[in-house]
């Protein structure tokens, strides 16, 4: 009987040493994991997702061809033109084939190369040309200022210190007439522009874009009615780019009485109108 | 042509018995569908995406089937042994080809007619425009191409097994695709041999480019002129007359050994 205890005993304490081992080795599995796992931080959502684990460095690559497509699909399936070397029965067959001439999308159709972009930005969270190439359309022949604004609120998560969405908000607000707002997101795209050794944006682009905010803010001062801060604004564009006759008959009108004769919310329109794209139908691209 | 024919059906049966066909046309659908289901940005109205991935994943899948359809037959038959029995009856070795062509190239054809007509019922559902006169010529050509790729898979399982006779077809069709149509805007800026080079495979791979019609119909384009469809469609038959001539040339004189099966 004792013999028995002591074998059922000695069975059951073996099996609470195995139980309880095992549990030490869940134990010390779980820490090691918590050591050797890397914890999600405040990181960008920019650089996480399905889509970063899966390609890697591959999705920039990605998300350019997605953007090239919308590019693509804006002008109706026709390519950039190329000179070709020799012209050929095959070469002629495809001219056939292939939809050519310089044509743009218009009005609504223009929501065509939303899913492009959107994929583009799906690719790559960190591509901001592609957002904010959507908000415009959006916001221009689309006629949805309102899913222009979703779409850079989303930008500005992805890509919180990029200014050329600030910029595009901006462009966005003045637009709407909230000058106020506009003045906001100018000034914080002013304090985000890259410097001049700065490898991550085309620095011309930068430059050009400099220039714009300093115009647009320039005219949202003397909304402000504060001529002073106009001119500081106009005159670092004039020295930027000498040849801008019209920006300098206007810093003229301003030291001369104070205010210039073009009202400069009638201004910031006719130069809202003139943010057009790169390339004119009709053209050879 | 009765044994063409009936060759032919035989591939028609053996391909509706796999499940190839069945399983690609559900995955078209099901990509169709989920994207359709995308929030993009706030939109839903778009069909062109639709319109564009859609007929792109059909290239891609009647592209498999081609190549799948076409480099096994011959391969078949003969491990299987049942290539004696065929040509024990009064079969010539050019019927078998035509017939295991005809059929393999027929399936596919008509494989690609109901991938259409999902896109299409797929795009009307949503408001899209998808032209009837626009679609019949896109396939028509679609057609060709396939009965192109149809009769390279053929030449090629001649003389390869199934399996090398695939990745030759495939690595062969993809090349041409992509390359030839960038050759003339290559060739000015190399030269030399490396241009001498380019030209010759230029003109030595098929141009499968020429059948390609789905940017004029995603994008709404006016159909294509006659005249350039006619000629494109008699290069495309005789594409498919070399490559079935050089296939039967290549298989006419072959000796099959029972002990290597």
């Amino acid at each position: 009987m004792k013999a028995k205890f002591l074998i059922s005993s000695f069975q059951f304490r073996r099996s609470i040493n195995i139980y309880f081992i095992i549990f030490l080795l869940w134990s010390l599995a779980f820490a090691l994991a918590c050591r050797l796992t890397d914890m999600p931080g405040p990181q960008k959502t920019a650089e996480r997702g399905l889509v970063a684990e899966l390609f890697g460095s591959a999705r920039f690559e990605i998300s350019a061809q997605f953007y090239e497509q919308a590019d693509r699909v804006f002008h109706k399936g026709a390519g950039h033109y190329r000179p070709a070397a020799f012209k050929d029965w095959f070469v002629r067959m495809r001219d056939e084939v292939s939809p050519s001439g310089h044509f743009h999308l218009h009005k609504e159709n223009v929501f065509e190369i939303m899913p492009w972009l959107f994929f583009a930005t799906r690719a790559d969270p960190g591509n901001a040309e592609a957002y904010v190439v959507a908000a415009y359309w959006l916001a221009g022949e689309g006629g949805r200022p309102d899913l222009a604004e979703q779409t850079l609120n989303e930008a500005l998560r992805n890509n919180p210190s990029d200014y050329r969405i600030y910029l595009e908000k901006g462009n966005l607000a003045l637009k709407e007439g909230n000058y106020r707002k506009a003045a906001r997101f100018l000034d914080a795209a002013f304090a985000r522009l890259p410097g001049p050794d700065s490898r991550e944006q085309d620095p011309e682009q930068a430059r050009v874009d400099r220039a714009e905010i300093l115009t647009y803010r320039g005219l949202l001062y003397e909304i402000e009615n504060s001529p002073e801060n106009a001119l500081r604004c106009y005159r670092e564009v004039a020295r930027m780019f000498p040849g801008r006759a019209q920006l300098k008959d206007r810093i003229t009108e301003l030291e001369k009485s104070g205010r210039a004769p073009s009202p400069p919310e009638e201004l910031a329109g006719i130069l809202q109108f003139q943010r057009r794209h790169v390339c004119a139908e009709g053209e050879d691209k | 042509m009765i044994r063409i024919l009936v060759i032919a059906q035989t591939v028609w049966r053996e391909i509706f018995r796999r499940k190839d066909l069945y399983v690609l046309a559900v995955l078209l659908l099901a990509f169709l569908l989920t994207l359709m289901t995308m929030n993009i940005f706030g939109l839903r109205s778009m069909t062109g995406y639709v319109k564009e991935i859609g007929l792109l994943l059909a290239w891609l899948f009647a592209w498999i089937l081609a190549i799948g359809a076409s480099v096994r037959q011959l391969p078949e038959e003969e491990k299987n042994g049942t290539i004696f029995s065929m040509l024990a009856k009064p079969v010539k070795r050019s019927e078998l080809i035509i017939g295991k062509w005809l059929g393999a190239w027929g399936v596919v054809g008509a494989a690609t007619i109901f991938f259409y007509l999902i896109l299409a019922v797929i795009v009307r559902a949503r408001g899209g425009d998808f032209s009837l006169g626009l679609a019949v010529e896109a396939w028509t050509l679609h057609f060709c191409f396939i009965g192109i790729l149809s009769a390279l898979g053929i030449l090629f399982s001649t003389r390869m097994n199934s399996d090398a006779a695939g990745a030759t077809t495939a690595v062969l069709s993809v090349a041409a695709f992509l390359l030839l149509p960038q050759t003339p805007y290559l060739a000015g800026e190399i030269s030399g041999w490396r241009r001498e080079g380019l030209m010759v495979i230029y003109y030595a791979l098929p141009h499968l480019e020429l059948f390609d019609l789905r940017q004029r119909l995603v994008h709404d384009w006016p159909p294509m002129s006659l005249e350039p469809f006619l000629m494109i469609i008699l290069y495309g038959l005789l594409m498919m007359a070399i490559f079935i001539l050089l296939g039967w040339l290549a298989y006419r004189n072959k000796k099959f050994s029972r002990d290597i099966i």
